[in-house]
């Protein structure tokens, strides 16, 4: 709780303009993960990515998810079933997918030259966006909101769309992804390590506890208010901070050696 | 004064996207080349200018072409091949051929300005930076599918679609002047030079090798092929049109940065001494 208090706190300092989780977002979060890889680390990516930085591929997981062969990867983005099936065969509680896809990936890579090329490639493009999503609030399944409507400003929006393309570009406008990444990339070199602390079963936990907060702070008649969307902006910018820089170990982790 | 920086304010404000790249895809392709300019090449590029980046100017023909002294611009745009792909005059196009067919006259628009910066000593300050402006905007425009016009394909250049929900179809052609990049890269133009601006020297010198004919006739070969991706008056479910949108963001991002090492290639060789001059044809 400390720490979750600790993280909004952080929040109020940090100024959060962004678009949360469509493909600015994402772009976003990966910008600030590249920013603090290791030079090794860098160059060993660029190497499996023609030369490309991964900030190009932060979106290629949302881009191939409707057409085979990737249509597999569809229910990895969240930590839920898309047809809801929350347990197996013998009723044992399915673990939470994006979360379970993202661990697995990690320890796939963790011995990454051992692999085909193609497959490490492959694994850039999904960590490169994985370590995205579970820091989206609305990824997570709590209980009912993601059917939920909400309004703001007399349009009416679905709640998870809300989070993941608009919740913050609404209250403040004008950056790109590069721009933003500056913005949001503030904590010096010790509270970086204190965020990337943990592993993506902590960060989760984490990512739980803002989804709760921010779904039990809507009002009751689903219209926003703008106290609302201020601290929405803030949440948000924390987490694309978090993300970048989990993101930034995440790789540094597989690749600097 | 006050006027005039009003005016300005105004036209990056109301930037036209008409029958080109949209301006931000212009201000990237520029940003890209201004990258890739030699200092000596942008000192004297930006005098010209009055002390601005060709970014800056990088859509500037496009919202001047509606002024009566520009009026020579609006042809400048397209270019027509046969559907071997050989490049047409418009000059010597037949009276009974279309009228884009016509008008596809960006080749000559490109050489005359080329023709006169190499001669810049004779132009008023004026005419060196519009036939600046005009190189960055043609070379642009030069890199964008649906300014090629092939002659045996007019018909499918009216070809719309349409996504669910949406009350109007969309142009396909328009859609290659900007959606095929923006709908699924929201960048400006610091994330173009940021993504697109990291080739090797020896893919750089591949790709800016021959004349600029040359690199029409390679990018007509990778342009004939969109006119595939779509039925004529196709309909889209969201996520469909997402998966479709797959066929074209990768070659029309690519054209971006081939367009701006391109157009720097270009201009090095004019404003440059110790560069290799590149010629039209």
């Amino acid at each position: 709780m400390k720490k979750i208090l600790l993280a909004i706190l952080l929040c109020a300092v940090m100024t959060g303009a962004a678009w949360a989780w469509d493909n600015r977002g994402h772009a976003t979060i990966a910008r600030i993960a590249e920013r603090h890889l290791t030079p090794r680390a860098k160059a060993n990516i660029e190497k499996y990515l023609d030369g490309q930085s991964f900030v190009y591929y932060a979106s290629w997981m949302d881009f191939n998810r409707h057409k085979p062969p990737f249509d597999i990867t569809r229910d990895w983005h969240v930590d839920y079933w898309t047809d809801d099936m929350r347990t197996d065969a013998e009723g044992n509680p399915l673990p939470p997918v994006s979360i379970e896809q993202t661990k697995r990936i990690i320890a796939e890579m963790a011995d990454f030259r051992s692999l085909s090329d193609s497959l490490v490639t492959l694994n850039i493009k999904f960590l490169a966006h994985l370590v995205g999503d579970i820091h989206c609030p609305v990824h997570v399944d709590f209980p009912t909101h993601r059917p939920m409507k909400i309004k703001y400003k007399n349009k009416e929006y679905k709640y998870h769309r809300f989070w993941d393309g608009f919740v913050v570009g609404l209250v403040r406008v004008g950056y790109s992804p590069l721009s933003l990444a500056e913005e949001l990339d503030r904590a010096d070199d010790a509270r970086r390590a204190e965020l990337q602390a943990g592993d993506p079963d902590s960060w989760h936990a984490e990512n739980t506890a803002f989804c709760e907060k921010m779904y039990k702070a809507v009002p009751e008649d689903k219209v926003l208010t703008d106290a609302y969307m201020e601290e929405a902006n803030n949440v948000a910018g924390y987490l694309f901070a978090v993300a970048g820089y989990r993101m930034a170990k995440v790789f540094n982790d597989i690749f600097d050696k | 004064m006050k006027k005039h920086i009003f005016t300005i304010f105004a036209l990056l404000a109301f930037a036209p996207s008409v029958s080109a790249w949209n301006g931000a895809l212009h201000t990237a392709i520029a940003s890209i080349a201004d990258a890739n300019l030699t200092p000596e090449a942008r000192t004297k590029i930006e005098a010209a200018l009055g002390d601005h980046s060709i970014a800056y100017y990088a859509h500037w023909m496009d919202d001047v072409q509606h002024k009566s002294e520009y009026q020579h611009v609006r042809d400048w745009h397209n270019v027509a091949l046969s559907p071997k792909g050989k490049i047409l005059s418009a000059k010597k196009a037949d009276k009974s051929a279309s009228d884009v067919v016509r008008r596809a006259d960006a080749l000559d628009g490109l050489a005359r300005a080329v023709a006169a910066l190499q001669n810049r000593n004779n132009l008023s300050a004026q005419e060196l930076a519009d036939n600046i402006r005009y190189v960055v905007y043609i070379v642009g425009d030069l890199h964008c599918p649906s300014h090629y016009v092939f002659t045996d394909l007019l018909e499918a250049r009216k070809m719309k679609y349409q996504i669910e929900k949406e009350k109007k179809p969309r142009s396909y052609m328009r859609f290659w002047e900007g959606e095929a990049v923006t709908a699924t890269f929201a960048w400006k133009n610091n994330e173009f030079v940021h993504q697109l601006n990291r080739l090797s020297p020896e893919r750089v010198a591949a790709l800016t090798d021959g004349s600029v004919m040359d690199w029409v006739v390679e990018n007509a070969k990778i342009y004939r092929p969109i006119y595939s991706y779509l039925e004529p008056d196709q309909h889209f479910k969201r996520k469909e049109y997402r998966a479709w949108l797959n066929k074209s963001y990768e070659m029309a991002t690519d054209q971006i940065g081939v367009a701006g090492y391109r157009l720097a290639a270009l201009l090095n060789g004019l404003f440059d001494e110790s560069m290799p001059k590149k010629s039209i044809k």
